[in-house]
């Protein structure tokens, strides 16, 4: 740098001396209180997001429980004497006595072919290999052309004189198979409902 | 005040220790930057405006800015204090923008004296006298604004020449040639103005 320019330096340095040498004292409080106002602000408002988003993940979590616990099967058994009364002419009588044995309440089973009512659920009989303890998710029924004997192979009281006739059963079975619960069908039952 | 002797001097690791204790919303860590800086930021600010109302919102409205968004700061791209002043640079251009406080002088002009001034030797002598100064302040502000910057930043806020490249953007050898060329055109318009013999 040469002579002059160190004059144009000194003197700008002179310039920068009697320059107001930085803003208001006032300036610096405003501005320290925004800071304090602004940092407050933004804690409580992270504080908020935490615990909105803790929230969330409560009831995320708790939805996700809710969701993955197994369901009860959902079966009330009725532990009462069986009185059945054999039918005269159709099965109808033999229909009835349903509610007098153990019966097997069926609301959310899935079924392949068509829902079961709540009504007819209740009509269901359990048999000696429904076991409550066994946790059910589904169960399918089947309709079953066969011997009036054969429903006395699994357990279902029928008199002598269904035994020897072919009868229609609608069967609840378990995903392994094995029969829970059965039900006798009225002949027009079977035509207006089994298409 | 603690203000450091040159604003992007030796403190860089101070200075981002202090960023970094403000983004967590340290009050104290505002008010030490706020401390040390708010001096260079309004000088800069008067220097470039020459007035001081002009100066002390700049200032304001800098570090309003650090407040409302501290995250925009980069410490990969640069010091705090060139952080500060380049917000401050750019509120200052808006602001003169808007003001038209910044006339350039005509090209012209400049062009024809520059060459008399330069070899001068004894033309800034009265300078040092107090009742000059004013010539002077006149005299930068009259220059167009990217030499008035480097004037300000590296005569004035006394910023090494890199320095002032990190602020204005540029190369230092920019900086370098455009300091060359205001003290130049800083001669030119005292003798014009008749401040020196």
């Amino acid at each position: 740098m040469n002579q002059p320019d160190n004059r144009m330096s000194d003197a700008l340095r002179r310039l920068n001396a009697v320059a107001p040498q930085g803003a208001s004292p006032a300036l610096g409080d405003m501005l320290k209180d925004e800071f304090r106002h602004h940092s407050a602000r933004r804690r409580r408002m992270q504080t908020v997001r935490i615990s909105l988003l803790a929230a969330c993940l409560i009831a995320s979590v708790g939805l996700s429980l809710i969701l993955s616990r197994p369901r009860a099967p959902n079966i009330r058994v009725v532990h009462e004497p069986p009185q059945i009364a054999p039918p005269e002419v159709n099965l109808a009588g033999l229909i009835e006595p349903a509610a007098s044995h153990p019966a097997v309440q069926t609301p959310r089973a899935r079924v392949r072919t068509r829902k079961i009512a709540p009504a007819e659920a209740d009509r269901f009989v359990a048999l000696p290999t429904f076991d409550p303890a066994i946790p059910i998710d589904h169960l399918e029924m089947v309709r079953l052309d066969l011997p009036g004997r054969a429903l006395q192979l699994v357990g279902f009281p029928v008199s002598e004189e269904i035994a020897e006739r072919r009868v229609l059963a609608d069967v609840l079975l378990a995903q392994d198979g094995t029969p829970y619960a059965l039900r006798l069908v009225r002949s027009s039952e079977t035509k207006e409902q089994w298409q | 005040m603690d203000e450091p002797a040159s604003p992007m001097a030796d403190s860089l690791s101070v200075d981002r220790e202090l960023y970094r204790q403000l983004v967590k919303g340290r009050e104290e860590a505002f008010g030490a930057l706020y401390e040390r800086y708010q001096g260079p930021i309004f000088r800069f600010a008067w220097h470039m405006s020459g007035n001081s109302a002009m100066a002390e919102d700049i200032t304001q409205e800098v570090f309003m800015l650090l407040i409302r968004n501290p995250k925009n700061y980069d410490p990969a791209k640069g010091s705090v204090a060139g952080y500060l002043f380049g917000i401050a640079r750019n509120l200052a251009r808006r602001r003169l923008d808007r003001s038209r406080l910044d006339e350039p002088l005509a090209e012209d002009w400049m062009e024809g004296n520059e060459s008399n001034v330069a070899g001068d030797t004894d033309l800034l002598g009265d300078l040092t006298r107090t009742e000059l100064l004013h010539c002077l302040q006149k005299a930068v502000l009259g220059l167009p604004e990217q030499y008035r910057e480097v004037v300000v930043l590296c005569d004035l806020a006394e910023m090494s020449y890199p320095d002032a490249a990190a602020v204005l953007q540029c190369p230092p050898g920019t900086v370098a040639s455009r300091l060359h060329r205001a003290r130049a055109m800083l001669k030119a318009r005292l003798e014009c103005q008749g401040c020196v013999k």
